[in-house]
């Protein structure tokens, strides 16, 4: 009986308690940024709510601000405002000033703009503005009619075929023989991506902190407009891998930094994959793709692979041995028949080159206990020197052997406090 | 150039009183236990490297002996702050102190000799400190870079400012139970500081008790990182490891005026406090 | 040697010391006198710039303290009551920083003569968490004469010592003073500043009451001196022609003993025989008796109190001489 009134009032206590989070939360009407920023690859959609009061952006580079009014509400489960489009998705017209210090640097008026991306979102892509980003959309607009119509013909196609396959089976069945038609090929998948057509204005600033603000057609400064701007620039540029052991091809391992050595425990084939990278503030890096991550508070550094580095060779020279070259391939992964659930890595036939590689890559094998020097060359087969990488094999020592270095000062302090208790 | 006879003056008291001061810390076991435990640490970030090579199959790290180091130095410069927070307030309450400034010393010459004596112990470190990061990378293969040298002699920048801290913090104390209490008191302070910010920040920053402290954790937060002595540690090691130039100047420059700052904290405080015991 | 002009100390509502002027002559041996809590001790930690003074000035060799504290305080040696010694450190070492410090040539050498004189040279090598009481006070000592200051500045220099090490210590004194030092001697061991002292000066509750030679502070503190008097049988009518003179403040009769007590400014001696004579008494003997040092101290002591207690204490008018 007992039991059960704890068990009761422990229901209640957390039902009450999960109340607030069950609950609609509350909507309030705010002025929020939509982002479309540049992230050196492509672009990062975001939105900016008021409490987000500093927006980060790559200097050099297009980057888009879209301010518009909406509902937004804060979601305990996530930590975050989140936007609520479907209730309310007001473009506010205007001119945005652009301000550092106390000079006004410039000021924008809206303009049409898009994003579009051509190997599909988060992929690498372009920020069209103006005429073109009509043109643009008109262009996306018109192959995603076309890949609609050709779907469309392919299902009534294939619809057909199935219906022309059975009755030839009849047939078959019967003891006739029947002349099948070529079954119909299934359109290219279109790997277009592109944002709608939005009103914004495009900012391409120098590396620095500004203040922005948007005048309405009553020139007057819209209320909650006012934010600030960082613009940050890479700190260096490199060459990064991605490697991909076999046996988990699923996880690689970045190796971005020049300094990078690639630690081993035992020998086995991996895939190296080349990336133009580029260091930057990791904070600010962090917010440019989110407003409102908090989670990077200190100023650190990271790599960010800006695009693929293809048209080179893949040169490694075990220690004391004559370097290997290698070609980058493609390759895709097939899993393997059976109850073992296991995979192979193969290089991918002529006949898919339509279709995205599971891996771009050089493929080396490596013997364990052995140290590799590996290098990028260009077509021309001069060495990059960012590309130069150490592949290290790791010994276990007997936990002895390491203990034994913090030994030898403990031991010394034992022989002084003895000797000081006896002087 | 004829020499200030009283520079020269306090320049020879500082020297001796930092000779004996080296003496005495290179003498005592509290060194070389503060050296144990380091390396302890730092053997155990180095089997928790080995441990994720053996489970991952595969790791890539610019400097894998980074984290031993900075494990390693951390302890040391801790060490240092808490022998530097009780080193004058010992003398203090010993009586000592007094003995000491009957003759020809100053605050700035016993502060200073005591400074230079704590570092020279922190220097004597370096060296055993270095070889045994050599030791772990040739035994485990990880291998030892240059950078590992320049981050430990970048460390002895981030050590030069916990030693000032730490004698400031014992220039006010006149008891080494005070000055513990203090330093400990000090250190969760900056903790709290820290991870309070942290915390809030990923609230929302709403109007409220709860925005206040928001905004008020993180400003002290910012204070915090601009006058902990540990930040600079990181700092350092970061701009050892970074390469970069002009991290480097920082992180050359802003812990010599900082640790000159507490310093001159630390003479303005023995001279305000005294140099006589608790109970006199 | 030493000198203070209206030195004063204040500690929140206390005033340790008043208005102190100070006059200490070179070579000679200043006794500084006081009951525990006068401000000996704070005057002391004055003139060596531990404690910073509320008001007045100090000057010690001809020059402000505070122009040059450094290379003033090197001409200086002192030891106080407690040595506070570094107890993990040997003598040898325990000197050979000080030596360092004060940039003693030939430092070894003179640890060594230092060492031999005071007889601590079988402990040299020992850690001086070991040593007694009067050892430790001997390395004290041993410290202060290292660097051979012109001035020796000692707090209660033989508190705790046993008679043999209060004899050695006092002999040193002497001997360092033979050399030509200027010694300031505090202690509320009177004798011991008796048996020292060239010139004295009486601290009491923060200022000089008194400051002179012995003798002449005797003889300021003998305003009566106390003649005992012995006669072949008793006689009252000696006892009557005593009370008459003029310079007899008291004459007091036990049998044939008298006490008798005369102003102190000259010696009375022969006119009370002549008294005593013409009055019929016959004299077996007379005495005349002097104040010791401690009574001197305690009678200024005594006076200082009453006279800051105010005149209406009971003790307020049996010193008013005394000042």
């Amino acid at each position: 009986m007992i039991a059960s009134i704890a068990y009761l009032s422990f229901f209640i206590l957390h039902s009450s308690l999960f109340i607030p989070v069950l609950q609609a939360p509350p909507r309030e009407r705010h002025l929020v940024y939509g982002i479309q920023a540049f992230n050196g690859l492509g672009y990062s959609s975001a939105f900016a709510p008021p409490a987000g009061d500093t927006i980060y952006l790559l200097a050099g580079a297009d980057s888009a601000l879209s301010p518009r009014q909406t509902e937004i509400y804060w979601w305990p489960l996530t930590n975050r405002f989140e936007p609520d489009w479907e209730a309310l998705n007001q473009p506010i017209g205007g001119t945005l000033e652009v301000w550092r210090a106390f000079e006004r640097l410039e000021s924008i008026e809206a303009a049409s703009y898009v994003v579009q991306a051509s190997d599909g979102p988060g992929g690498p892509g372009e920020l069209y503005v103006g005429e073109r980003a009509l043109a643009k959309y008109a262009e996306f607009e018109a192959r995603r009619r076309a890949y609609r119509d050709a779907l469309w013909d392919y299902y009534q196609q294939d619809a057909e075929y199935r219906r022309a396959l059975q009755d030839a089976v009849a047939r078959a069945a019967r003891g006739e023989t029947t002349e099948l038609a070529e079954p119909p090929r299934e359109p290219s998948p279109l790997r277009l991506y592109s944002t709608a057509l939005n009103q914004g204005y495009v900012l391409n600033l120098a590396a620095g902190r500004y203040r922005i603000r948007l005048l309405g057609p009553d020139g007057r400064v819209v209320p909650e407009s006012d934010r600030n701007v960082v613009v940050f620039s890479p700190r260096r540029q490199g060459l990064s891998y991605a490697v991909y052991p076999q046996t988990r091809w699923t996880r690689p391992t970045g190796a971005d930094d020049p300094k990078a050595i690639v630690y081993l425990a035992a020998g086995g084939v991996l895939y190296f994959q080349p990336f133009v990278s580029v260091e930057v503030n990791d904070r600010y890096f962090s917010r440019l793709e989110d407003p409102q991550n908090r989670a990077v508070q200190e100023e650190t550094w990271r790599w960010v692979r800006v695009r693929p580095y293809s048209d080179a060779h893949l040169e490694l020279e075990p220690t004391g041995q004559p370097p290997s070259r290698f070609e980058q391939k493609r390759y895709q992964v097939q899993q393997l028949p059976g109850g073992g659930l296991g995979y192979q890595i193969v290089e991918q036939p002529p006949e898919a080159v339509g279709r995205a590689p599971d891996l771009d890559a050089f493929r080396v094998e490596v013997e364990s206990g052995r140290t590799y020097r590996l290098r990028l060359l260009t077509a021309d087969g001069e060495p990059l020197p960012a590309g130069e990488r150490e592949i290290r094999p790791v010994a276990q020592p007997d936990s002895w052997s390491l203990a034994a270095v913090p030994a030898i000062p403990f031991a010394l302090a034992c022989g002084l406090a003895i000797r000081r208790r006896w002087s | 150039m004829t020499r200030d006879p009283r520079l020269a003056l306090r320049v020879r008291a500082a020297r001796a009183i930092a000779s004996r001061e080296l003496r005495e810390l290179l003498r005592t076991p509290d060194l070389y236990v503060a050296l144990g435990v380091a390396l302890t640490a730092a053997s155990l970030a180095v089997r928790s490297v080995l441990a994720e090579v053996a489970q991952e199959g595969l790791v890539a790290r610019a400097s894998p002996l980074y984290l031993p180091l900075f494990v390693a130095t951390v302890v040391l410069a801790f060490s240092a702050a808490t022998t530097s927070a009780v080193s004058i307030a010992r003398e203090r309450e010993s009586g000592t102190l007094e003995v000491l400034f009957y003759g020809p010393v100053d605050a700035a010459s016993y502060v200073v000799g005591k400074y230079v004596a704590q570092l020279l112990a922190y220097l004597a470190l370096c060296a055993p400190l270095a070889i045994s990061l050599a030791t772990y990378g040739w035994v485990t293969n990880l291998g030892f870079s240059a950078d590992l040298l320049t981050g430990i002699a970048l460390s002895v920048l981030a050590a030069a400012c916990t030693i000032a801290f730490g004698l400031l913090l014992s220039s006010v104390c006149g008891s080494i139970r005070d000055a513990i209490l203090l330093l400990v008191g000090v250190g969760l302070l900056l903790l709290g500081v820290q991870g309070g910010s942290w915390l809030l920040a990923g609230l929302p920053q709403r109007e409220g008790a709860l925005g206040v402290a928001a905004e008020t954790l993180a400003a002290a937060d910012r204070v915090v990182t601009l006058v902990s002595p540990y930040s600079y540690l990181d700092r350092g090691l970061q701009a050892a490891l970074l390469g970069d130039a002009a991290a480097y100047a920082i992180a050359f420059a802003s812990p010599l005026i900082y640790a000159a700052l507490l310093l001159g904290g630390a003479i303005w405080s023995v001279e305000w406090r005294g140099v006589r015991r608790n109970e006199e | 040697m030493i000198e203070t002009e209206a030195l004063t100390k204040r500690y929140r509502d206390v005033t340790a010391v008043t208005a102190l002027d100070l006059h200490v002559e070179a070579g000679e041996i200043y006794g500084f006198l006081g009951p525990n809590g006068a401000g000996k001790t704070t005057t002391i930690l004055m003139l060596l710039g531990i404690v910073a003074p509320t008001s007045g000035k100090i000057r010690m060799f001809g020059r402000e303290l505070d122009s040059d504290a450094f290379a003033i305080k090197r001409k200086v040696g002192v030891v106080c009551e407690i040595q506070f010694l570094y107890p993990h450190m040997t003598a040898e070492e325990y000197l050979g920083f000080f030596a360092e410090l004060y940039d003693v040539p030939g430092a070894r050498r003179r640890i060594f003569e230092l060492t031999e004189a005071l007889g601590l040279q079988d402990r040299l090598r020992s850690a001086v968490r070991g040593y007694s009481r009067g050892m430790q006070q001997k390395l004290g000592l041993a410290r202060a004469l290292l660097h051979d200051p012109p001035l020796l500045i000692l707090d209660e220099p033989v508190s705790g010592l046993d008679p043999v090490g209060t004899r050695e210590v006092r002999e040193l004194v002497l001997a360092e003073n033979a050399r030509g030092k200027t010694v300031f001697i505090s202690s509320h061991v009177l004798s011991e500043i008796e048996r020292t002292a060239h010139r004295v000066g009486v601290l009491c509750q923060g200022s000089l009451v008194a400051e002179g030679s012995l003798a002449d502070l005797r003889r300021r503190l003998e305003a009566t001196v106390r003649l005992e008097v012995e006669l072949q049988s008793s006689s009252p009518t000696a006892v009557a022609a005593l009370e008459t003179l003029p310079f007899v403040s008291e004459v007091r009769a036990e049998g044939r003993r008298l006490q008798v007590r005369v102003w102190g400014e000259r010696d009375h001696r022969a006119d009370v025989f002549a008294a005593l004579a013409g009055a019929g008494g016959v004299i077996v003997g007379m005495r005349a008796q002097e104040m010791s040092l401690e009574d001197a101290f305690l009678a200024l002591a005594t006076s200082h109190e009453s006279r800051v207690a105010g005149p209406e204490s009971p003790a307020a008018s049996s010193g008013a001489r005394d000042s």
